[in-house]
């Protein structure tokens, strides 16, 4: 597992093809720094917008840095337009000055942040179902809460609160949760707000698994005895992610309930409904069955999941 | 423990020093926290787990102004959240110099703690939830560096390292009992990674190469007080039980992971986009286990008084998912998109398990002798699915948006026989196949503040694989919300799932209904109310066979749950003020009430400083079961902390 020396090579020539090659800025439309009078300035008028944009990424757009003498309003007018009709007419002509609305107002900002995976596929994404939902419904240009990073205007979890009320209620009503805005985790911990609407939106693994292994490693495998996680289901077959009142999160409030209703002879043609045992449920002792079946994500060790 | 209780104290210290050196936005809030529960402790540390202590609740530092010396890093932001008195804390860097590099460091630390009320308890028939338990902590260090960002190709070096550690309880059965033991666990999961991203323009892209090592290491030994086991009554005339155990189990997983993903353009209206993701896995195990006792086994018809087991095993898998897709702008506002994609997860597995049963003797006590029984097992699956969709969307049609597609999943599934495996013959092994056709249509309205979505998704199966697969499903959405001016902002939305199987021998009958509002009132600047309600009602049924007499009974969940909310806050220059009070009612099949209190008051002593107090209380009572609640508490945390803005 000791990184190779082709491996080392590799990155090298990686680092010199990258020095090599020039800057790349054309994009389908690109928003060059365009050229304003040096004054007025836009923060004359828009003094709050320019205090918060001295920390922000957009400061450092392009050839447009905020700030820095002889920079005047570059930035502003990379995202903005020139706004000379806007300045002319003290603020009443709004004609040249672009307002990031709906759709086209996502659009602009993808000719830009378009190159990562995240926004691969905007268009079509969870999130580009209407003109009532862009960019700016999430993100800033200018400022954001302080205590969130991507420019986001409040914290993630709020921000997704405001829409999708039901899962938040989940998260704050299930006695077993995620601590949703606590400590780093959030929803987009899981979810890609960017991506493409199947499957929830579910933030893959670097390896294309479910979200819920990026953390819990220890659960990915692969073992000698799968159980239903490597073989037709998901995590999500048996755990509720959003919050449940059994403290393993699971679907049911009793194991023993969410085992037999797929382990039963009801059905001969359905995989693993086979009897689980000639176990007396109606005892306590049985009413657990991962009491005995301890290793219910899989095991190397017994065909049984004992454990 | 150490690096918990430094960081915050050193990150204090470090960002108080360079923004002292100059003007940057930053923001600190750090302070002690105090604890009161009363009641069940370790539900309320399964629950919540927040302790008494210092605790830096939030620093944000964040500058691109290094005074004109721009040096390694002309752009830094570091946020940190929850660190000290735990049980979940975050840090993220980000910092790098324009065109050179971007660095970005993420680490996070969660404590997962579970500890419950019962061991198969009889005295508690109703529920049993577990007796698994575990005080564990989770550490999550994320690093990505990405060279010469914004040229044509940017070379990325990435490390992931998440630890998993701590000690926990579970349980074993043999012997015909099943005993309680203690688990001490070690995993450490590292990922290098190195790429590129490029970017030509018409055509952009990324590829990593990952490898993935897991390393786990777990010992086991018999809880003390636990040699008597679950099962109080003799078996065979023989009381079950044992003396001690020792069983340690090493695994190794070494996995090399691929991931692509290219996007094209064709033109201005074609947009291509291919992915490719691998993970070829391959795990080793090896364990031993060594236990003395008084034990039955059934499968050998004897009697033992130990064992001692070896054993060696080896797992591959290969996974992977790959696909294309293209998104047409038709015209202005109107997109097809359609594509195509396919998961594939292949399995073989191996295991040799030598045991050898001491001093055993028969029911009659005759013929004593030591056995050695082997296992030696072959399991295989392969598991493919392909994804078809295609999807429909129109939007710039004034305030409407419309949407509509069509998607198809195919799932094969392979399972072999494996004759190692004692069950009853059937259903264990095979092929399957399913094959799942959704629609779903969609509307958005959206003028004058007002909003009203609408989603409907109806999907229908040929065939389930397992049991509880449905063969139909649908799921219906509404959504709106209105803000007229900046006094009041209304939403609403409601979502019902129906799923049914009504194949005979299954007859499964799922609905799911969760709907709420949320009004937020600002009759004038300083103050703002809130109100909210949520419902959420579900219920499942599905007939199943009870194993000790083969009768038919229906399992069924339900969950019934009404949430009430108000809140309060007020914003003046001497005094801010928020507060909130919730009440969640659960009548399902494990009936709950949750009450939550949240105040928290701030008071600015100059433009850079202010003192916050803040009030959290958490009361839970899982309403009487047949025996009464097992698992109420009543806690309370008290938090006194500064805020700094220098």
């Amino acid at each position: 597992m000791a990184m190779k020396p082709w491996v080392l090579g590799g990155i090298g020539a990686l680092v010199l093809t990258g020095l090599s090659a020039g800057p790349v800025y054309a994009q389908a439309t690109p928003p060059k720094a365009e050229k304003a009078e040096a004054a007025p300035a836009c923060t004359d008028c828009h003094d709050a917008q320019g205090k918060t944009l001295a920390g922000n990424p957009h400061a450092r757009i392009r050839g447009a840095e905020f700030g820095k003498p002889g920079a005047g309003s570059a930035a502003c007018n990379s995202c903005h337009g020139s706004g000379a009709k806007h300045m002319e007419s003290s603020g009443e002509d709004k004609s040249d000055v672009r307002a990031f609305k709906g759709r086209k107002g996502a659009e602009f900002c993808v000719t830009c942040h378009t190159s990562n995976q995240a926004h691969a596929s905007y268009q079509t994404g969870i999130h580009a179902s209407s003109e009532a939902v862009n960019c700016l419904s999430c993100h800033s240009i200018h400022s954001s809460e302080p205590k969130a990073a991507h420019l986001l205007v409040k914290t993630p979890s709020e921000v997704c609160a405001t829409c999708h009320q039901p899962q938040a209620a989940s998260f704050r009503n299930k006695p077993f949760a995620h601590r949703i805005g606590r400590g780093g985790m959030e929803c987009t911990s899981c979810h890609d707000p960017h991506g493409l609407p199947k499957d929830k939106g579910l933030r893959l693994t670097r390896a294309g698994e479910m979200p819920c292994l990026s953390c819990h490693a220890e659960k990915r495998g692969p073992y000698v005895f799968e159980h239903v996680t490597g073989v037709v289901g998901t995590c999500t077959s048996c755990h509720e992610a959003h919050g449940s009142s059994n403290n393993k999160r699971l679907v049911r409030a009793r194991v023993d309930r969410l085992c037999l209703e797929c382990h039963s002879t009801l059905t001969t043609a359905t995989l693993g409904s086979q009897p689980p045992a000639f176990h007396d449920v109606s005892l306590p002792r049985y009413q657990n069955c991962t009491t005995c079946h301890v290793a219910v994500h899989g095991s190397n060790l017994s065909p049984r999941l004992f454990k | 423990m150490r690096m918990k209780r430094i960081l915050p104290p050193a990150l204090l210290l470090l960002v108080a020093g360079v923004a002292a050196a100059q003007t940057v936005p930053l923001q600190i809030e750090f302070g002690y926290r105090f604890l009161n529960v009363s009641g069940n402790r370790d539900e309320y540390r399964s629950q919540i787990n927040e302790r008494d202590g210092i605790l830096l609740r939030n620093v944000t530092f964040a500058t691109s102004d290094f005074g004109g010396k721009t040096g390694l890093v002309d752009h830094l932001r570091l946020d940190g959240s929850e660190l000290g008195a735990g049980p979940a804390g975050a840090l993220r860097l980000e910092a790098g110099r324009t065109g050179i590099y971007n660095l970005r460091f993420f680490y996070r630390r969660a404590e997962a703690f579970s500890s419950l009320p019962d061991f198969a308890n009889p005295l508690f028939p109703a529920v049993i939830p577990g007796q698994h338990t575990f005080n564990r902590v989770r550490n999550l260090y994320d690093a990505e560096l990405e060279l010469l960002p914004g040229r044509i190709i940017t070379p990325i070096l990435g490390y992931t390292r998440t630890t998993y550690s701590g000690p926990g309880r579970t349980t074993y059965h043999v012997g015909q009992d099943e005993f309680r033991l203690s688990s001490d666990l070690h995993d450490t999961d590292q990922e290098y990674r190195v790429g590129a991203a490029f970017d030509a323009g018409f055509i952009s892209g990324r590829f990593v190469q990952g490898w993935r090592q897991f390393r786990e290491d777990q010992g086991f030994t018999l809880a003390p007080g636990e040699k008597n086991g679950n099962n109080s009554g003799p078996v065979l005339g023989v009381p079950v039980s044992l003396n001690d155990l020792n069983r340690d189990s090493s695994t190794k997983t070494d996995t090399p992971t691929t991931s692509a993903l290219v996007t094209g353009r064709l033109g201005t209206r074609v947009k291509i986009i291919g992915s490719y993701q691998r993970a070829k896995a391959e795990a080793d195990t090896n364990e031993t286990e060594g236990l003395s006792g008084n034990l039955v086994s059934f499968e050998l018809s004897r009697f033992f008084a130990g064992l001692s087991e070896t054993a060696s095993t080896k797992a591959k898998a290969t996974f992977w998912t790959g696909g294309g897709r293209a998104e047409v702008a038709i015209t202005d506002g109107i997109d097809l998109s359609g594509g195509w994609s396919r998961r594939h997860r292949w399995l073989d597995g191996f295991a040799l398990v030598q045991t050898l049963y001491l001093n055993t003797v028969t029911f009659t006590g005759q013929d004593p002798k030591n056995l050695l029984a082997l296992l030696e097992a072959n399991h295989a699956m392969d598991r493919t699915d392909d994804v078809f969709d295609v999807a429909l969307s129109a939007r710039g049609l004034g305030p409407l948006a419309l949407k509509a597609g069509w998607s198809q999943t195919r799932q094969d599934v392979t399972v072999t026989e494996d004759a190692s495996e004692i069950v009853v013959p059937g259903n264990q092994s095979g092929n399957f196949q399913r094959r799942i056709d959704a629609y779903t249509a969609g509307a958005t309205y959206s003028q004058f503040g007002f909003t009203l979505g609408a989603d409907y998704r109806r999907e229908r199966a040929n065939d389930p694989i397992v049991r509880t697969d449905f063969l139909d499903r649908d799921r219906y959405r509404l959504r709106l919300s209105w803000s007229p001016r900046e006094l009041l902002r209304v939403s609403a939305n409601g979502t019902q799932t129906d799923s049914s199987n009504d194949r005979p021998g299954i007859g499964y009958d799922g609905r799911m209904r969760e709907y709420g509002g949320e009004i937020e009132i600002f009759p004038i600047k300083p103050l703002t109310l809130r109100f909210s309600s949520s419902k959420y009602d579900a219920h499942s049924t599905i007939p199943f066979r009870l194993p000790e007499d083969f009768t038919t009974a229906v399992s069924e969940h339900r969950e019934s749950g009404l949430s009430l909310e108000g809140g309060i806050g007020l914003a003046l220059a001497g005094l801010k003020l928020d507060g909130s009070y919730s009440r969640f009612t659960n009548r399902g099949s494990y009936p709950f009430t949750i009450d939550r209190a949240r105040v928290t008051g701030e008071v600015p002593l100059n433009a850079s400083l202010a003192f916050i107090g803040e009030w959290l209380r958490d009361k839970y009572n899982d309403a009487p079961q047949k025996t009464g609640s097992i698992a109420k508490f009543d806690a309370s945390r008290y938090g006194l902390y500064v805020r700094w803005n220098p």
